[in-house]
């Protein structure tokens, strides 16, 4: 594990001034449908900022929304964070060989 | 998105259901493997194959409190773990144990699948032989969850590749790769690379379908079929590539030179398992596929009653509208194919259950016999192999009993000790041949016709053929048994299953040589439902004969025509002589034209009668018709293999043309329907198929 993914940016939120939206606890397969309404709904709205110190539980599902999201912000331009990943979260993103991807948005 | 969680749409009855009706299939697919084993198949795939069904059967039966089932498989399991370790030779005597515990488990997943309850200490002494066998190669009846176990160490270890792709399908059905990665990642050294490449952008994802391939890089001990093992229950739902590569030298190893890697890495071996481009397939409920079949056999008539319409009416004036009858007539046959095709299923289904029908009796009869099986993959209607289990285990049973003689006979006789039963299926002439053969005794001709002639059977002085008396073991209540055994011999015999094979529109014959053994042969359709027949007039009655049957039609020279005493006439036909056979005559149809030269001759062949010519008045055309049972609308009549609702709603009955020429030999005119009796009316015969 990378210190860059454990970084908890709390100089991120401030940058981006705005209000992280939390993510739940459980990230499973029933949650991928509005996680991704939600995802929607954040990007729409512009920067996006995520607590995920919360999530207990990941699914590759999930993780494909996260993933989805980050590139549309991207190539929208947009700032895209996640911050106070648990280490559930990070593991996860790890094993699915993610985490290349991710630490630019953890970090 | 609606968020539905699993146990609201699958109720755990449902998962239980799917369990035994997935546990059918395993202990079918064990069965079979095991007897390939036991007959000297004894390659890895083999040994993998059988741990994976009993691993299956095992895995599911924990999680429905199945504890009989989890108890015996986990020492079946371990048995079998250690032989496809090569822990434990393949030995007969292994292979015997085998066999027993799988009949066992069968016993008990079924007792599971019923909620029965099984006699206590049930298979004990299996078990327990199961657990000696474990400890006399120092082995315990445990398999470890973690297959790298210290052993498996001590194996060179191995760098894998392993390409992972979910099918789109996979994460809705709640497969979770996560879960088979950190599997994966236990059997060793596991390097991740994922390509991200198919995800669409947010807002066409769909939030349950699977975007993401892994290609995996896997140092490790562990046999390829552990790998397999990870993915065992997503084999239907991914594509999965598996190769080995260059050994990843043991610490020990790093010394050696490098032409010991470059020889190991030309050695590379790709193999593919079973799971790559395996069809993607769903199960559906039985009862929903014969609606379905039912309700297009109904379509297929109501569409040959529109074509019969049409072709009343003028084709200039309503172009459009016969194109669509056309077109329709084309749809609905291709339809009927489909939904045909969705019923067929390969006879090794019941042929599976055979071998342990044999086992069992010939331990109880106290002989030695095995069965060798060929042409399990033939496909017949699913109706049909539903009901050829009782009159084949009936035949089986019959073989042993009867048939083979026992250890000290066969050596006194001159034959091997153990005797030999062959089942095979193949499809001839658009039916399915089953046929049982035995290296028994053979049918004792004198013996039958003795006791036929006793019980007034055959009158005194009959001069019957050697078909004819062979035949004689098909009368009811009709056994030579000279004891009645529990087996068969209760005089309940082949009558029954010439019964039950006749209800199916087949047919049954025997060949048997004394002293060498005997053959039973069964013939069946291949479907029940439709049959493509030529339509024929006999004075006012309309009959169909299966186009599988005919070679030609003809009308011929009254020179053509000669007459064998008490035989009937035979049809010269290019230097052969065919017996022919006038409907007329056979049904009593009066107002028929009697002469085949201004009638039609219709040839017509079948495997045991060979060919005959069919005397009719007139050919009315070519038509699918829907099969409809004249057992089970009216009863059973000789020659007639079932019935059919013509386009114009008369019904119209369909030969058995095998069956036409031995009628005629015999003689006697059969009955059909009389005018006043309750003849099966359109409804009936619409419902009752």
């Amino acid at each position: 594990m990378t210190d860059a993914m454990m970084t908890l940016d709390s100089g991120a939120a401030d940058e981006l001034q705005i209000a992280p939206h939390v993510l739940p606890q459980m990230l499973d397969l029933t949650q991928a449908g509005k996680l991704r309404d939600e995802m929607i709904q954040l990007a729409n709205a512009g920067d996006v900022l995520l607590d995920a110190s919360g999530v207990e539980r990941m699914s590759t599902p999930c993780v494909q929304i996260l993933l989805a999201a980050g590139r549309g912000a991207q190539a929208a331009s947009r700032s895209f964070r996640i911050v106070q990943a648990s280490e559930l979260f990070r593991t996860a993103i790890a094993d699915l060989g993610l985490r290349n991807e991710f630490e630019n948005w953890m970090a | 998105m609606p968020v539905t969680s699993d146990s609201e749409a699958y109720p755990v009855a449902q998962f239980r259901k799917t369990y035994f009706e997935e546990c059918a299939e395993l202990m079918d697919a064990l069965q079979s493997n095991l007897e390939l084993l036991a007959n000297g198949q004894e390659d890895d795939e083999t040994l993998h194959a059988i741990f994976r069904s009993v691993h299956s059967v095992k895995g599911g039966a924990g999680a429905f409190g199945c504890t009989d089932l989890v108890a015996f498989s986990h020492t079946f399991e371990s048995l079998l773990d250690a032989l496809r370790d090569h822990k434990i030779p393949a030995t007969h005597e292994i292979k015997q144990l085998l066999l027993r515990a799988s009949d066992a488990l069968a016993d008990i997943v079924n007792a599971a699948r019923l909620e029965q309850q099984l006699p206590p200490n049930f298979a004990a002494d299996i078990s327990a032989a199961m657990r000696d066998t474990l400890q006399g190669a120092g082995q315990s009846a445990d398999v470890s969850s973690a297959p790298a176990t210290a052993d498996a160490k001590t194996l060179t270890e191995q760098t894998y590749r392993i390409r992972f792709r979910p099918h789109t399908e996979m994460l809705r059905k709640a497969n979770e790769p996560l879960l088979l990665i950190r599997q994966l990642g236990k059997l060793g050294s596991l390097r991740t690379e994922v390509d991200s490449s198919s995800l669409p952008p947010l807002d066409s994802l769909d939030p349950e379908a699977a975007y993401l391939n892994w290609t995996f890089t896997l140092d490790t001990a562990v046999p390829r079929s552990a790998i397999q093992d990870v993915f065992e229950f997503v084999e239907d739902d991914c594509d999965l590539e598996i190769e080995s590569s260059e050994p990843a030298r043991l610490p020990a190893e790093t010394a050696t030179s490098d032409a010991t890697g470059a020889s190991d890495t030309s050695g590379t071996v790709a193999a593919t398992v079973a799971a790559v481009g395996a069809a993607q397939s769903i199960r559906v409920d039985v009862d929903k596929v014969d609606r379905l079949v039912n309700l297009v056999g109904e379509l297929v008539i109501s569409q040959a009653m529109l074509t019969e319409q049409g072709l009343g009416l003028p084709a200039d004036k309503y172009p459009e509208l016969i194109q669509g009858i056309e077109a329709l007539a084309q749809s609905a046959r291709e339809l009927q194919e489909s939904v045909m095709a969705i019923r067929a299923q390969p006879v090794k289904s019941v042929f599976a259950r055979m071998p342990r029908i044999v086992r069992e009796l010939a331990a109880t009869l106290g002989k030695e016999v095995r069965i060798v099986t060929s042409g399990e993959m033939t496909e017949i209607d699913k109706t049909v192999i539903e009901q050829l289990n009782d009159p084949l285990t009936h035949m089986i049973r019959n073989a042993l009993d009867h048939g083979i003689e026992s250890p000290v006979e066969r050596i006194a006789a001159g034959k091997v000790r153990q005797g030999t039963i062959h089942l095979s299926a193949a499809q001839r002439s658009g039916r399915i041949v089953i046929e049982v053969s035995d290296d028994g005794r053979g049918i004792n001709k004198e013996k039958i016709l003795a006791k036929a002639k006793a019980r007034g059977l055959v009158p005194a002085g009959a001069n019957l053929t050697d078909d004819e008396i062979n035949e004689l073991i098909f009368l009811p209540a009709f056994s030579t048994a000279e004891v009645v055994s529990n087996i068969s011999g209760r005089g309940v015999g082949m009558d029954v299953v010439k019964r039950n094979v006749q209800a199916l529109g087949g047919r049954i014959s025997v060949r048997s040589r004394f002293g060498q053994g005997s053959a039973f042969t069964l013939s069946l359709p291949l479907t029940l439902a439709v049959v493509d027949g030529m339509v024929v007039s006999v004075g006012r009655e309309t009959f169909i004969i299966p186009l599988v049957a005919i070679v030609e039609n003809l009308r011929p020279q009254t020179a053509d025509i000669h007459p064998v005493v008490g035989r009937g006439h035979v049809l010269a036909l290019r230097g052969e002589y065919l017996p022919l056979v006038y409907l007329h005559r056979l049904f009593s149809i009066s107002d028929a034209i009697g002469d085949p030269c201004r009638g039609i001759v219709i040839i017509v062949q079948s495997e045991s009668a060979g060919r005959v010519g069919i005397v009719v008045d007139e050919l009315l055309g070519q038509q699918q018709v829907v099969v409809k049972s004249l057992e089970a609308n009216y009863e059973p009549v000789d020659g007639i293999s079932g019935a059919t609702i013509l386009g114009n709603g008369r019904v119209a009955l369909i030969l058995d043309v095998a069956r036409l020429h031995e009628i005629d030999v015999r003689g006697t005119a059969m009955r059909l329907p009389p005018p006043d009796a309750p003849t099966p009316t359109e409804k009936d015969m619409t419902h009752a198929a």
